[in-house]
């Protein structure tokens, strides 16, 4: 069905792409959702990927394919906005539309205040490689396809992100139980 | 005593944690964005990239194109060839001013792909889609160079870009535009307390208290649809209007009510004396809105 829509919305039929838009879109929002840690910067990523994808599905070859090139136009978006996050600082925050997934109660306040400022320590390519393993469980080899870097390359920087994010929580993994009690 | 946790266990939950669904607001500015933005053309597919094209044949090939633009060079730059006629001098070059082309989009000739607005920072003259609901596009344009200073690459702020809110300003002191969706106003007969807008939203705003109609309400268009336009002085306190929109004090305004699909919004601008000319600066924005 999905490649069916492709095959239309690569011949123009911009209701078609919509479709595309319903399927791909939440699952689009939630990787950029977690690469940026930005809801309104998540949903500018998304915004450019799907427009940008639809300029130029003309030219992609393989409807089957349609997944990883978006993942990769949405990936470069979420680049983009970060280096926009760097040189600007927004005058209005607003709250995520939907509020917030959880919060989940295995996660204490202090492991979210670490994981978020390791996070936010690594680069925007090991981010990135990091939420789309873990999170949109693609295959390395596709993450390859998806990002543009060997596979190997992949795996390292898979690695250093998981190594980071773990030792933010693991210098505060043994909790006495007195003081969870007291908490 | 201490316990272990498992720290994948709490990485795996945290990075769950978050929003999952694209907001709406944003599935219709991309429906927006395609129904408005033409796709590239299907590339053209060269023979001889064919893959039964063997290396042999294409080496020959690349070899055939290089002494063609070669020998085709060395016969265009021969200072002899042409029929008979003798070599003509070459003109020395002289320091002519030469018009540079610009990349800002007028009125006349908009961008033909509107870009998407961002959520803050700096705004450059071009057709943009916003966040807001209903969707809509509009054209910045000689609007940044409302005092900007020489030499300066003259550009806006976006203030807001949200589903009920979008806001720019330009220059300092600033020409101020906002769009603005009212969903609920005070309610002046129960103070704290609010209300669904009432139908007639401009002469609700000009009955006000704190607020002195300047120029009463008329008729306008915005992006074909009819509206109603009314300037109006704010007193010495600020004016509250809805939850999360007022007025501040001792301001001029030009309030511009369009009804969209069933909502009243109000476009309301601000800007510096002399007031009249500070809203003559804004008025192509209001021209270039285009409801979708």
């Amino acid at each position: 069905m999905r490649t069916r829509l492709v095959e239309r919305a690569r011949e123009g039929d911009d209701v078609a792409f919509t479709e595309l838009v319903d399927l791909d879109g939440d699952m689009s929002f939630a990787i950029a959702y977690r690469i940026l840690r930005d809801a309104e910067r998540a949903q500018d990523a998304v915004q450019q990927a799907f427009l940008l994808a639809w300029r130029e599905l003309p030219r992609l070859r393989d409807p089957e394919r349609f997944g990883p090139w978006l993942h990769r136009l949405l990936v470069n978006a979420c680049y983009e906005e970060l280096r926009r996050q760097r040189r600007w600082s927004t005058r209005i925050r607003a709250l995520p539309v939907d509020g917030p997934f959880g919060p989940d109660t295995t996660v204490s306040v202090d492991d979210r205040d670490m994981l978020d400022r390791a996070f936010e320590r690594l680069t925007p390519e090991h981010r990135a490689v990091f939420v789309l393993h873990h999170h949109a469980g693609h295959p390395l080899v596709e993450i390859a396809e998806i990002v543009g870097i060997p596979v190997g390359t992949v795996k390292s920087r898979l690695h250093y992100a998981t190594r980071t994010l773990r030792a933010a929580i693991v210098a505060d993994s043994q909790v006495d139980p007195t003081e969870a009690r007291l908490a | 005593m201490k316990v272990m946790r498992d720290p994948d266990a709490i990485l795996a939950a945290w990075l769950e944690e978050g929003p999952r669904r694209l907001p709406d607001g944003a599935r219709r500015a991309i429906a927006v964005q395609t129904r408005t933005t033409r796709q590239s053309r299907r590339p053209m597919r060269a023979p001889w990239r064919t893959p039964s094209m063997n290396l042999f044949a294409r080496t020959a090939a690349a070899a055939i194109v290089v002494v063609v633009v070669i020998g085709g060079a060395i016969y265009a730059l021969s200072p002899g060839r042409g029929v008979g006629g003798p070599p003509t001098a070459t003109p020395a070059p002289t320091l002519t001013a030469v018009p540079t082309q610009t990349a800002v989009p007028t009125p006349a000739n908009p961008s033909p792909s509107p870009a998407i607005l961002g959520s803050g920072g700096d705004v450059f003259p071009g057709t943009y889609v916003t966040r807001f609901e209903p969707p809509l596009t509009l054209t910045i344009d000689r609007e940044v160079q409302h005092n900007c200073a020489p030499g300066f690459r003259c550009r806006g702020a976006i203030d807001t870009n949200l589903p009920g809110w979008v806001a720019f300003e330009f220059g300092q002191p600033p020409l101020e535009f906002n769009i603005v969706r009212l969903d609920k106003v005070v309610d002046l007969k129960h103070p704290g307390a609010v209300i669904d807008p009432p139908k007639d939203l401009a002469a609700w705003i000009a009955t006000l208290p704190g607020i002195s109609v300047v120029n009463p309400v008329k008729d306008v268009k915005v992006g074909g649809l009819d509206a109603l336009q009314l300037d109006v002085q704010i007193g010495d306190k600020g004016v509250t209007l809805g939850p999360t929109w007022g007025f501040g004090a001792n301001k001029a305004a030009r309030i511009i009510v369009v009804t969209v699909d069933g909502h009243q919004i109000p476009i309301i601008m601000f800007g510096p004396d002399p007031f009249y000319a500070s809203m003559q600066e804004l008025q192509p924005l209001i021209d270039s809105i285009v409801w979708h």
